[in-house]
C-alpha cells in the first residue's frame, strides 16, 4: 500500500473532499439550476400557452367580427331593398295620385265648361226668345201685310238649327 | 491552410532538432506512482514517497484543493446571479448539467434525483483534476529532494528514477548550471500533480460510490437486497452466482479506483516519456489524446457509477446478466 502511494490520512482526507465537492455542487450547482430549468419550462409552457389562447381569442374575435360584418352587410342589403321597394311603391302612388289628380280635374274643367255651356245656352234661348219677340214684334208691325207668313217660318228654322 | 501547417510543423522540427542536439532537454527521468509529498506536516521524509512522521501535504493534496477552489469560483461565478434567461458563464454550467442530467434520467427516471448529485459531482471533479494534470507547469514545477539512499525501500522508484546520471557518457544537462535547476543527488518533487494520478483520490471516490450504490440498493429493496448475493433457495447455480456478486461489488472498489488512476497516471508517464525521447513536437499529439482521456475518464466514473446505483435499486432477477459489465468497460 504504501509503495503505491495509499496513506490512511491522504485517504480520509480525500473522503471528506469527495463529501465535500458532492454537498458544494448540489448546494451551490444542482439545486439552483435545476430549479432555474424548471421555472423555465414552465414558463415557456405558460408562454406557449398564453399564446395559444391569445391565437384562439383572435381567431375567435375575426370569426365574430365577420359574422358581424356579414350580418351588418345583410341588414344594410334589407334597408337598401326596402327602402327601394318603399320608394317605388311611393312613386307608384305618386304617379297614380297624379293621374287621379289629372282626371279629377279635366273632368271637373269638363263638367264646368257644360255647366257653363248649359248656362250660355239659357241666357241666349232667353236672349233669342227676347230678339225672336222683338223681331216678331217688329215683322208684325211692319210687315204683316205682305210676307208675314214666310218671314216667321224662317225665323223658327233658324231658331231650330240653333237648338 | 494546409500548407501553412506543414511549414509551421516543418520549421519546428528542425528547430527543435537543432536544439536537441544542443541540448536542450531533460536529462533526468522520474516517475513515481505514488504522490510525493511537498511537505512533511510536523514531521521528517523518510524517502522522495513517504514521510517519516507527520501529515504528508503531498503534491497531490495540493492540486485537490486548487481544484476545488476552481470548482467553488466556477460555481459561485455561474450561480451567484441567477438569470432567467441565462447569459455567459451561467449559460455554460447550465449547459453542462442539463446534459448530465437528461443523460442521467436517461439511465434511470426514477432515481435521477438521488443519483444525480454523486454521479454529476464526480464528473466535474475528475474532469478538473484530469484536465489539470495537463497544465504545464503541473508536474515540472517543484522543490529538489535529496533522493533517498536506501532505494532499495522504495520498489517502485528505482524502477522508474531511471536518472540519466547513467547515460552513456554522462550526457551533460544543459540546465544544470541554471538557477533552481537540481543538483545532483536531488530529484525534483513537483509541487502539483493531477489528483486522479493519486490512488487516495481515486479510491477515495471509488470506495463513496461503491457505499452510494450498496446504500441506494438498501434503501429501494431493504434486506431483500441482500438476496442477490446469498441466495440458496433457488440451486446451486444461484448461490454460486449471488457469491461471485458479492465479490464483484469489492471487486468494483479496486476496478473504479485503478481504472481512474491507471489511465491518468499512465498518460501523464507517456507524456513524460515522450518529452524526455524527443520535446519538440512529439508530445503534441499525445496531449490530444490525453485531453480525450481526461474527458472518457471522467465520463466512464460516472456513468458508471450511475449505471451501478440504477442496477442495484433493480429488484432481484433478470439482472445478472450486465452484472458484469464492468470488466468490459476499459
Amino acid at each position: 500500500m504504501e509503495k503505491l502511494g495509499i496513506n490512511w490520512g491522504l485517504l480520509i482526507a480525500q473522503l471528506i473532499n469527495v463529501v465535500f465537492v458532492v454537498w458544494l455542487l448540489t448546494t451551490f450547482l444542482y439545486r439552483p439550476i435545476l430549479n432555474m430549468l424548471n421555472q423555465r419550462t414552465n414558463r415557456i409552457q405558460e408562454g406557449l400557452q398564453d399564446a395559444e389562447k391569445v391565437r384562439e381569442q383572435l381567431a375567435n374575435a375575426k370569426r365574430d367580427y365577420d359574422a358581424e360584418l356579414a350580418k351588418a352587410r345583410q341588414e344594410a342589403a334589407g334597408i337598401l331593398a326596402q327602402a327601394q321597394e318603399r320608394a317605388r311603391a311611393q312613386a307608384a302612388e305618386i304617379i297614380a295620385q297624379a293621374h287621379r289628380d289629372a282626371e279629377k280635374l279635366k273632368s271637373d274643367t269638363l263638367a264646368q265648361a257644360e255647366q257653363e255651356r248649359q248656362r250660355m245656352l239659357g241666357e241666349l234661348k232667353d236672349r233669342m226668345a227676347e230678339l225672336v219677340v222683338l223681331t216678331a214684334e217688329r215683322v208684325l208691325n211692319a210687315e204683316l201685310k205682305a210676307n208675314h207668313d214666310r218671314l216667321i217660318e224662317e225665323s223658327l228654322a233658324e231658331l231650330g238649327k240653333y237648338n | 491552410m494546409r500548407n501553412r501547417i506543414l511549414t509551421v510543423t516543418g520549421i519546428l522540427l528542425v528547430v527543435g532538432i537543432i536544439l536537441y542536439i544542443i541540448g536542450v532537454r531533460s536529462t533526468k527521468l522520474h516517475i513515481s506512482v505514488a504522490a510525493e509529498p511537498v511537505v512533511c506536516l510536523g514531521g521528517a521524509r523518510a524517502t522522495l514517497e513517504t514521510c517519516a512522521s507527520g501529515f504528508p501535504i503531498t503534491n497531490s493534496l495540493i492540486t485537490t484543493v486548487i481544484v476545488l477552489v476552481i470548482i467553488i469560483v466556477a460555481v459561485l461565478a455561474g450561480t451567484r446571479n441567477m438569470q432567467m434567461v441565462p447569459r455567459g458563464f451561467q449559460n455554460v454550467l447550465e449547459v453542462m448539467v442539463e446534459a448530465f442530467y437528461n443523460f442521467a434520467q436517461s439511465v434511470d427516471r426514477r432515481n435521477v434525483a438521488k443519483f444525480f448529485p454523486f454521479c454529476a459531482s464526480a464528473f466535474f471533479f475528475i474532469l478538473v483534476s484530469n484536465v489539470i494534470g495537463l497544465v504545464p507547469g503541473v508536474g515540472s514545477i517543484g522543490a529538489c529532494v535529496p533522493t533517498a539512499e536506501h532505494k532499495e525501500t522504495a520498489i517502485v522508484a528505482p524502477v522508474a528514477d531511471v536518472t540519466m546520471a547513467e547515460e552513456p557518457a554522462g550526457a551533460p544537462d544543459f540546465f544544470a548550471s541554471w538557477p533552481l535547476s537540481c543538483e545532483k543527488g536531488t530529484t525534483l518533487v513537483p509541487y502539483l500533480r493531477a489528483p486522479s494520478a493519486d490512488l487516495n483520490v481515486t479510491l477515495a471516490w471509488a470506495l463513496i460510490s461503491v457505499g452510494l450504490i450498496q446504500f441506494f440498493g438498501f434503501q429501494a429493496l431493504g434486506l431483500g437486497y441482500l438476496t442477490k448475493f446469498f441466495n440458496f433457495r433457488e440451486g446451486f447455480m444461484t448461490a454460486i452466482v449471488g457469491i461471485l456478486e458479492l465479490i464483484s461489488e469489492f471487486v468494483r472498489i479496486i476496478a473504479f479506483a485503478f481504472r481512474l488512476f491507471g489511465n491518468i497516471f499512465a498518460g501523464e508517464v507517456i507524456l513524460v516519456v515522450m518529452a524526455f525521447l524527443f520535446p519538440y513536437l512529439l508530445p503534441a499529439p499525445f496531449y490530444a489524446f490525453e485531453l480525450f482521456v481526461a474527458f472518457m475518464q471522467a465520463l466512464i466514473f460516472s456513468v458508471l457509477s450511475l449505471v451501478f446505483m440504477s442496477l442495484a435499486t433493480e429488484a432481484h432477477g433478470g439482472h445478472d446478466s450486465h452484472g458484469h459489465g464492468e470488466t468490459a468497460a476499459h
